[in-house]
């Protein structure tokens, strides 16, 4: 059956102009470009953050251990900023809050429960009371509490624990805690003029991007001793937290995201031949994938034409190469490959199984790696383009003949001929990221073309190693990659006023040859990571 | 920033459920004077996505209702299911999504379609989807069940969104609306669900909450130290960071009110149960489970205003209940209705059809418990609730946001006139969504913003004198009998 609803995509906004659009933030209203004069720092606004789900589960388990169990699903949704986790761009609305009460109290009594392990100290005392509280108080709250926060949490845990004991304290200052603004919001002292965050803060939003977790006790004595001050101090740091395996958290969450990896656990593609397993070992071969190339001090060509990827039994038994693997991922060569785009998740979830799938992966290219949004599909489009195949009812056309006869037409050629040739280049990969010798007609796939644009990423490839390598010397390409990155770091759309940190850390890319480490270290001095300007 | 950050710890308030202000919310919401209650009156909202066959749900038997009468048994292909409660059923056809539509007739923009699921119980024409499946607006006021939830405002939970496959971030799959126009978003984990609905509560068969009065006076000076943090740091904020914290401090406030909160009286046919115990794939073991808590947070007056999303219209994983159909989910079904194969189309049709009496099965599924417990002697609880079904679209693939497929289920406590097929203008559609010559093909007859007047008439809410979007004002008539 031919699953035309698949073509519903993007089909206006097109017509006549190729100009890279500015992706939509989440309800922002149309803002003049504004104009920061020389010597002013520019940033685009910030609204107020909270901790995400992981940042939330981490943030617990850096005060209290990894042994309390939070389930995801008892924590309030995540939202999305482009394709990447935020949780700044909505309110708060009741039932969250009634949310994190309950999962505080659900925590507390963990940490009741195995207080032997939760708490720093077992003497059960006022002393190691006070001692677990100040503890506690300092991870959650991401800094030293002040004077009047320590003197209310001293104040209701030895009340508590004069009338009720030990374990009752406990649980009334964590409950209480875990509650708390400080603990479930990213508070970064802000007006709507630009303001320089305080070291605390910068700590952490070093600790937030590249641990995915809060800041630990040696980074808060570093920030709270000036030792995050300075440019310099900030980048030494993050240099030396990069280096740390815990930021390998981030180089794998960052390719699951940008690349829409996770929503190849959203979708069940059992009835297309794709096991459970198979599926969650692409998802883990596209993040060990980044991982491996910026580890190895990669850069952008080795992100975008890298001849190998990493492979299992699962995924080398999926994609038929007759490799002999163990369960773990390991680098395995592959002669066809083409860094990131040959992954087998990015060709299945930018992909489907009909001859439509090229303007998927056509799409990839525009917003990913060229930061390009096309608008939505305009109304009646899936009607012309399912009357148009059903106008060519059996002839005997190819994928390619046939995806160019529907979508060509006026209305819809401005968008499609951005994105089809695009997507004819990964021709040769099936709808599951396996290789394949012919397409649904029979005909060895034609993944020739040429990517119409105004930047310098135009020209002609014959397959998908030549699409890679011209997106890899593309410095357009080289600034959309930054600006993900960018996004990433920050959590939010970069805007206009963030044009100069964006710059910024993009010359520091180029100048160090595209390597990748040397972007995600230049991030965290830039302006915008330093400042926060609050929306107005 | 736009609207989004003008959120004001008034509006909250209303949508916490705290009633008794007058709103003054400007001119996109309800007009109000004095509100009358009634007692348990309860309101449950059920939306599925991707349309409908009209032309089968409008079939009884072998011929079509006949608007105006009593339908006598319903026998339809979709409706069906729903015979045994015929006589609490009123149907209603040819009500529009006029807030989609600028006075001549057109759709003012993109969102249109399948994103207007956002604008199905606001009336307001806010929401919109980009090309990248990301929201971009949202509406700016109230959906009813949020707003009937906040005058009522006399449970411990004033409303819960509940669902099956919702998606966040999507206005696709967002139907419910705070004070503020800030999505609600359905909770699928009917584990997270039950604590939602009874966390705390006392009940014969429930756990044992600590009610002791030091514990009590505990949890206040929490509340305490967190009003002084809470203080502390406005000084030190800007306004929009001031703003949304202050939502955060009002929630806080909200929960604190509910440890002085005199929880009702227990009824007799209070049942909690235990936690429900469902896989994350068992689409059919959750619908079963929500249903089962609706009954039980009813039967113990945990909440009386329910929303409940049966499919959403993103939705495309695999559905399991329609048997032999293998084109893929509810989105896709939708659009294949419209496929210029015909034989394509005519599967995809059928493959709506059952899924349509699928839903309409949950439903009758649903009045069937309600009716089951008793909670005043011969009266059950459904005998006091108003469910109300319906879809954004009547036709999925082609995105016909008019003439909405309405279905009323309400017990004999209700005011509607039931039993009856309510018919508004000349809209007609054949089964694969197009109008062949002679039909009107643009409109039906009524506004669903005159539907939602109505709804809360039947709450009391008689002062109201319009919801959503202003220009159609005053209730839908017939309703009434």
């Amino acid at each position: 059956m031919t699953r035309l609803a698949a073509l519903l995509l993007l089909c206006a906004g097109c017509a006549g102009d190729i100009a890279p659009l500015q992706d939509r933030p989440f309800r922002m209203p149309e803002e003049p470009t504004p104009v920061c004069p020389e010597g002013t720092v520019c940033v685009g606004a910030a609204g107020l953050g909270r901790l995400t789900r992981v940042h939330y589960r981490r943030t617990v388990h850096q005060a209290f251990g990894a042994h309390i169990r939070i389930e995801d699903t008892r924590l309030p949704e995540d939202q999305r900023a482009g394709p990447f986790t935020t949780a700044s761009n909505l309110p708060v609305t009741l039932p969250e809050v009634e949310a994190f009460g309950r999962l505080a109290e659900t925590i507390a009594e963990q940490v009741v429960a195995s207080r032997g392990r939760s708490l720093p100290c077992e003497t059960e005392d006022e002393a190691c009371l006070l001692r677990s509280m100040r503890t506690a108080g300092r991870l959650l709250y991401r800094r030293t509490l002040i004077p009047e926060e320590d003197d209310a949490y001293r104040i209701l845990a030895t009340d508590v624990f004069r009338t009720d004991g030990f374990n009752e304290a406990v649980r009334a200052f964590v409950e209480t805690m875990l509650q708390s603004p400080s603990f479930l919001f990213r508070l970064e002292s802000a007006d709507e003029l630009e303001t320089r965050l305080d070291s605390v803060a910068v700590a952490a939003r070093l600790s937030y991007f590249l641990f995915r977790e809060g800041p630990d006790a040696a980074l808060l004595d570093l920030a709270e001793s000036g030792g995050l001050d300075s440019a310099a101090d900030i980048e030494a740091e993050a240099r030396r937290m990069l280096a740390d395996p815990r930021a390998d958290r981030t180089l794998r969450h960052f390719h699951r995201e940008w690349l829409s990896l996770d929503t190849l656990e959203d979708i069940d593609r059992r009835d297309l031949g794709l096991s459970q397993e198979a599926a969650a070992a692409m998802v883990r071969e596209g993040e060990h994938f980044g991982l491996e190339v910026v580890r190895a001090d990669g850069d952008l060509r080795e992100l975008l034409t890298a001849r190998w990827s990493m492979l299992n039994a699962a995924l080398a038994s999926h994609y038929g190469v007759p490799t002999p693997l163990g369960p773990e991922l390991e680098r395995h060569s592959m002669a066809d490959a083409s860094g990131v785009l040959s992954l087998g998740g990015v060709l299945t979830v930018h992909g489907n199984e009909t001859y439509s799938a090229p303007i998927f992966r056509g799409l990839l290219v525009r917003q990913r790696l060229l930061c390009q949004e096309l608008g939505p599909a305009p109304a009646g489009a899936l009607e012309a383009a399912a009357a148009a195949d059903d106008a060519l009812g059996g002839s005997h056309l190819t994928e390619r003949q046939r995806l160019d006869e529907i979508t060509m037409q006026d209305g819809c050629a401005s968008c499609h001929r951005l994105m089809n040739p695009v997507g004819f280049a990964f021709g040769a990969f099936d709808h599951l990221g396996r290789r394949r010798e012919h397409d649904a007609s029979g005909t060895v796939p034609d993944t020739g073309g040429s990517l119409e644009d105004r930047g310098d990423a135009a020209g002609h490839f014959a397959g998908l190693q030549d699409l890679g390598e011209l997106l890899a010397g593309s410095e357009d390409v080289a600034h959309c990659v930054t600006r993900q990155w960018f996004r990433y770091a920050l959590q939010r759309l970069d805007a206009p006023e963030d044009h100069r940190s964006v710059d910024a850390a993009y010359d520091a890319f180029a100048r160090s040859g595209y390597r990748l480490s040397e972007l995600i270290i230049a991030l965290t001095t830039t302006d915008a990571f330093l400042h926060r300007r609050a929306p107005r | 920033m736009g609207d989004a950050m003008h959120w004001t710890r008034r509006r909250f308030l209303k949508a916490a459920g705290l009633g008794g202000v007058s709103l003054g919310l400007g001119p996109l919401l309800p007009h109000l004077g004095s509100a009358q209650h009634r007692r348990r009156k309860r309101l449950i909202l059920i939306q599925t996505g991707n349309g409908t066959v009209l032309e089968r749900w409008r079939q009884n038997g072998d011929g079509r209702f006949v608007p105006g009468e009593h339908f006598g048994r319903l026998q339809g292909a979709i409706l069906g299911p729903l015979d045994r409660h015929r006589n609490a059923a009123l149907l209603l056809d040819g009500v529009d999504y006029t807030s989609l539509y600028d006075d001549a007739g057109r759709r003012q923009n993109i969102n249109h379609g399948h994103a207007a699921a956002s604008v199905m119980w606001t009336g307001l024409n806010g929401g919109g989807a980009s090309g990248g499946f990301e929201a971009t607006q949202w509406p700016t006021g109230p959906s009813v069940d949020q707003f009937i939830a906040g005058r009522l405002g006399e449970t411990a939970v004033p409303s819960i969104q509940l669902g099956v496959w919702n998606r966040p971030n999507d206005p696709r799959d967002c139907y419910s609306f705070d004070t503020s126009g800030v999505p609600l978003r359905a909770i699928l984990d009917p584990r997270v669900a039950f604590d939602t609905l009874f966390s705390g509560f006392a009940s014969p068969d429930g756990p044992t909450p600590d009610a002791s009065s030091r514990r009590r006076s505990r949890r206040r000076a929490q509340f305490a130290l967190l009003r002084d943090e809470h203080r502390r740091l406005q000084r030190t904020l800007s306004a929009s960071d001031r703003q949304r914290l202050e939502r955060h401090a009002d929630g806080l406030r909200e929960l604190e009110r509910r440890l002085d909160a005199m929880p009702s009286p227990p009824s007799s046919s209070c049942t909690v149960g235990n936690p429900p115990d469902v896989g994350r794939f068992d689409r059919q073991g959750t619908i079963d489970a929500h249903l089962e808590l609706i009954t039980r947070a009813f039967s113990c007056d945990r909440t009386r205003v329910v929303s409940l999303t049966l499919c959403p219209e993103n939705h495309w994983d695999a559905p399991t209940f329609v048997d032999g159909w293998t084109g893929g989910s509810a989105h896709p079904i939708s659009h294949a209705q419209a496929s210029p194969n015909r034989g394509e189309a005519r599967a995809a049709v059928d493959a709506m059809t059952a899924l349509c009496r699928w839903q309409a099965e949950q439903v009758a599924d649903l009045a069937d418990r309600l009716k089951s417990v008793e909670e005043a002697p011969g009266e059950t609880l459904f005998d006091n609730t108003t469910i109300v079904w319906s879809t954004a679209m009547s036709h999925g693939g082609r995105h016909v946001n008019r003439n909405a497929p309405i279905v009323i289920l309400q017990g004999s406590n209700g005011g509607f006139a039931t039993g009856r097929y309510l018919r508004f203008g000349r809209y007609e559609q054949d089964i694969f969504g197009q109008c062949n010559g002679a039909c009107v093909h643009d409109q039906g007859g009524e506004s669903s913003n005159r539907f939602l007047v109505s709804l809360c008439h039947e709450f009391g809410l008689d002062d109201v004198e319009s919801f959503g979007d202003p220009r159609f004002s005053g209730p839908l008539g017939g309703l009434l009998g």
